[in-house]
């Protein structure tokens, strides 16, 4: 699943990561998950949310070609993965982490944050 | 190994400026779940008689609660608490907001702040490393501008505490102020932190909180969110939030209106939840976890200047909008961003300010000791008090210390109209018609505060005439007496079953507004904890808490007892003048057969104070 | 004439469901009058004054609103204080 997002309908509430980060890293730990929301407060009060768009730089980053695109979307290769962390610094959303076994992490597309955002702030791009 | 919990509690100690870490013992866990119950349990433990709100000896303790920073709605309450400088007794308040998850991420469930920082200063946790450092610049900063500016410094990741002025000052009603809008308000924490010289406490965390049983916790919190998004309170309850109380309140003659003279205000429909969607509302503010964000944050512009601000929520408006008299809701919402900055209680503050307008009035105080004249529904007096409160400037030095000790000090008849119990203000229900509300008031362990039990509609569907001769009479109009008949049964259900929330680090609201079951919240306990415990079970613990704060109050107020559970005498004596409730007061008499029966019920004596073998049931002896 | 009968969905939230336990979340109602919203109140023996308000079709509606065959209604109480 590739997401968009109405950053308007945000209210902050993180539960797109606090299921992200358990859904993709098993761990109640929001840091890990792979998207994120920031609060400009208190000027102009609005929230802005970075998520994987699915753009591929993190895959053009990758100098083993580990990170390999399906239908659209981009998936890391672990077996091809050799831990070098350069797709981290590439990504220009800065959402993709490292687990805690040191490998990179990006969204998988698998919309858990879709179906749980209780705001339909983070959506399906239905293209 | 306790799931749910970070396992951690964190004690901070300013005078040697050193920080430990300890596991939290496994029967506090037991017999007290987390939040309110590690409050409770440690200031008692922790706390001689005789210590001085202020002095260094006090001690802070923040708590989250089992539930809080997991996957369900809700979990992202934090309780704070001290002896508190407002009433001498037991003092707490909780805040919603990213905090305590963030805690608990870091590895604590608990941080207890103890002894007093030389100078001016700000605690950065980050993880394992904890740091005092010494922050004057800070000094005299709005707790939300020092907010900002530490935001700015140390990163997205951290999540803050701060106070304002009011807080460096040791306003007796100071308080917490958290991302840009949330306060723990009550009791005066704030005063305490800033009697230690603590400014702002910042915490990261990137640690996991261990689940019992990881994969079908998930899934049950995925399942009540889920639930939520079905239930009829999920679209109806966000909109206006606690903001939608505001016209009932008034139908209802429970509206508390020139410091509690009245309970109606004919301008209501001026400062209520509509009016804050049609002419604040920037965007809807949630709490961590929750689907249904009752946090309204808006923009307002007086002739006093414009603002951004989170609110006003319900109470915000009883207090400074119905007891103050402000008009119109872009003047309570900019009177609620001064308190917000100055880091004072809006309830408090409201009620604090609406008194002091009250004793003008009436000649008690004079425009020479005011500084110049006050009246009912004038912003501009209502910031020049704030103010001067924060800062402790003249009058202002003495309404610092709250109504009751202002009342002291000027007499001539003040008391009758202090509105508060223990010390504590009164907040948003007027209650001379509200026999159940008014034992609740009462009876709350921190004061007058609404949150303990919330009998009001209690009351309310109680009166005595029936629903098809009210269906008839159509609304408004004047109400039957509401008689004190089985109330102090519901008082007491309602004192066991709000707080656990506060116990278990989640907010109330999913369950009384969104209507989850309690076997929602028994099922995802077990999954977190592996603890199988019935609702009935844990109500059980919340009452050991109930019990356990009015042993602390016996052992830290000299002479408590009964005396300290009455209201001001206006509303045991004087008829509400106007409104739904004309004519209603509830006498003493009946307030002492209340009292009679609650206390009984309680297993406390006739003043009061709990008895051995109650104590001894909870296991307090 | 038709004698018409008249089904209605009644979801009960907030602190109705603690003041009224005799009544599910969701209650069924049926008539063979024409049912107003205050009507129904009565018939689920709720006091008017504990309805803040009834939500029909997503909107908020008075309480002489007539109700009609299989709507859903939302009957919201105060909220409890913040």
């Amino acid at each position: 699943m590739k997401l968009t997002v109405k950053e308007e309908r945000c209210s902050g509430c993180n539960v797109c990561r606090v299921v992200c980060a358990l859904h993709n890293a098993g761990a109640v730990q929001p840091s890990q998950a792979l998207l994120k929301i920031k609060g400009e407060f208190p000027d102009p009060g609005t929230y802005k949310i970075a998520y994987c768009n699915q753009c591929g730089i993190c895959a053009d980053s990758c100098p083993e070609d580990a990170i390999l695109e399906r239908d659209g979307e981009y998936n890391i290769d672990y077996e091809l993965c050799t831990q070098c962390l350069i797709c981290i610094d590439s990504c220009p959303f800065d959402v993709m982490v490292v687990t805690e076994s040191e490998y990179p992490a990006k969204c998988t597309g698998c919309g858990k944050c879709v179906e749980l955002c209780p705001r339909q702030a983070v959506l399906a791009d239905q293209g | 190994m306790l799931y749910g919990y970070a396992g951690k509690i964190l004690t901070i100690n300013l005078n040697t400026g050193k920080a430990s870490a300890d596991h939290i013992p496994e029967d506090l866990a037991r017999d007290y779940l987390g939040g309110r119950g590690f409050v409770a349990r440690l200031l008692y433990d922790r706390l001689d008689p005789g210590t001085d709100p202020l002095g260094p000896e006090n001690i802070i303790v923040v708590a989250t609660g089992p539930l809080s920073g997991h996957l369900l709605p809700g979990s992202g309450k934090t309780h704070f608490g001290a002896l508190s400088p407002a009433t001498g007794g037991y003092g707490d308040s909780n805040l919603g907001g990213h905090f305590g998850p963030t805690l608990k991420y870091a590895g604590y469930d608990c941080m207890i702040i103890e002894g007093k920082a030389d100078q001016l200063s700000t605690i950065i946790i980050d993880n394992e490393t904890v740091k005092i450092v010494p922050d004057q610049g800070l000094k005299g900063k709005g707790a939300i501008e020092a907010e900002q500016e530490l935001k700015e410094r140390l990163g997205e990741d951290y999540q803050l505490l701060t106070i304002g002025p009011a807080g460096e000052n040791k306003v007796a009603f100071a308080c917490i102020s958290h991302d840009f809008g949330r306060q723990a308000g009550r009791t005066g924490v704030a005063a305490v932190l800033g009697s230690k010289n603590i400014k702002a406490v910042a915490v990261r965390g990137t640690k996991k909180i261990p689940v019992f049983d990881a994969k079908r916790a998930q899934e049950k919190g995925e399942e009540m969110y889920k639930v939520c998004f079905g239930k009829p309170g999920f679209k109806t309850w966000t909109p206006f939030g606690t903001a939608s109380i505001t016209d009932w309140a008034n139908e209802v003659g429970a509206f508390p209106t020139r410091n509690f003279q009245t309970s109606y205000a004919e301008f209501h429909e001026k400062i209520n939840g509509q009016a804050i969607v049609d002419r604040l509302l920037v965007t809807d503010k949630g709490c961590f976890g929750c689907p249904t964000p009752c946090g309204k944050y808006g923009h307002t512009t007086t002739a006093l200047g414009s603002a951004y601000v989170e609110g006003p929520e319900y109470e915000s408006i009883a207090t400074l909008g119905g007891s103050c008299c402000l008009e119109e809701i872009e003047e309570v919402a900019y009177a609620n961003y001064v308190c917000d900055q100055l880091g004072i209680d809006t309830i408090s503050a409201g009620v604090v300010v609406s008194f002091a307008m009250e004793c003008f009035e009436k000649g008690v105080i004079s425009a020479e000791e005011v500084g110049r004249e006050i009246s009912f529904g004038s912003l501009e007096d209502t910031v020049y008090l704030l103010e001067k409160i924060a800062a402790r400037e003249g009058i202002g030095d003495v309404l610092a210390e709250g109504v009751k000790q202002a009342a002291a000090i000027f007499g001539d008849g003040s008391e009758s109209y202090a509105i508060h119990v223990k010390g504590l203000e009164w907040s948003g229900y007027e209650c001379r018609n509200a026999p159940g509300m008014m034992l609740s008031y009462m009876t709350a362990d921190v004061g007058a505060h609404h949150n303990r039990s919330w009998a009001l509609g209690y009351d309310v569907s109680q009166s005595d005439a029936d629903v098809s001769e009210l269906i008839e009479a159509g609304t408004g109009g004047k109400l039957e007496i509401s008689t004190p008949d089985g109330k102090v049964d519901h008082v007491i259900s309602m004192q066991h079953s709000r707080p656990l929330f506060d116990a278990l680090g989640i907010c109330r609201l999913q369950s009384m507004e969104i209507g989850f079951e309690t076997f929602h919240y028994e099922e995802v306990f077990e999954l977190i904890t592996g603890r199988r415990l019935s609702w009935q079970e844990m109500l059980a613990i919340s009452e050991r808490i109930w019990q356990l704060t009015r042993q602390f109050n016996v052992k830290h107020i000299e002479g408590f007892g009964r005396d300290w559970d009455y209201p001001p005498r206006r509303f045991m004596e004087e008829p509400v003048p106007s409104g739904p409730n004309e004519g209603r007061y509830i006498s003493k008499e009946i307030l002492d057969k209340m009292l009679d029966e609650y206390y009984e019920k309680r297993g406390w004596d006739k003043n009061g104070i709990p008895k051995p073998q109650t104590l001894a049931r909870f296991g307090l002896d | 004439m038709i004698n018409m009968s008249l089904k209605v969905t009644v979801n009960i939230t907030g602190c109705l469901k603690e003041l009224y336990p005799h009544l599910s979340e969701r209650e069924v109602v049926e008539s063979d009058q024409p049912l107003s919203v205050s009507g129904l109140i009565g018939e689920l023996g709720i006091s008017p004054r504990m309805v803040l308000f009834a939500v029909l079709n997503e909107r908020i509606v008075p309480k002489d609103r007539q109700l009609f065959e299989d709507c859903e209604i939302n009957l919201v109480s105060p909220p409890a204080g913040g």
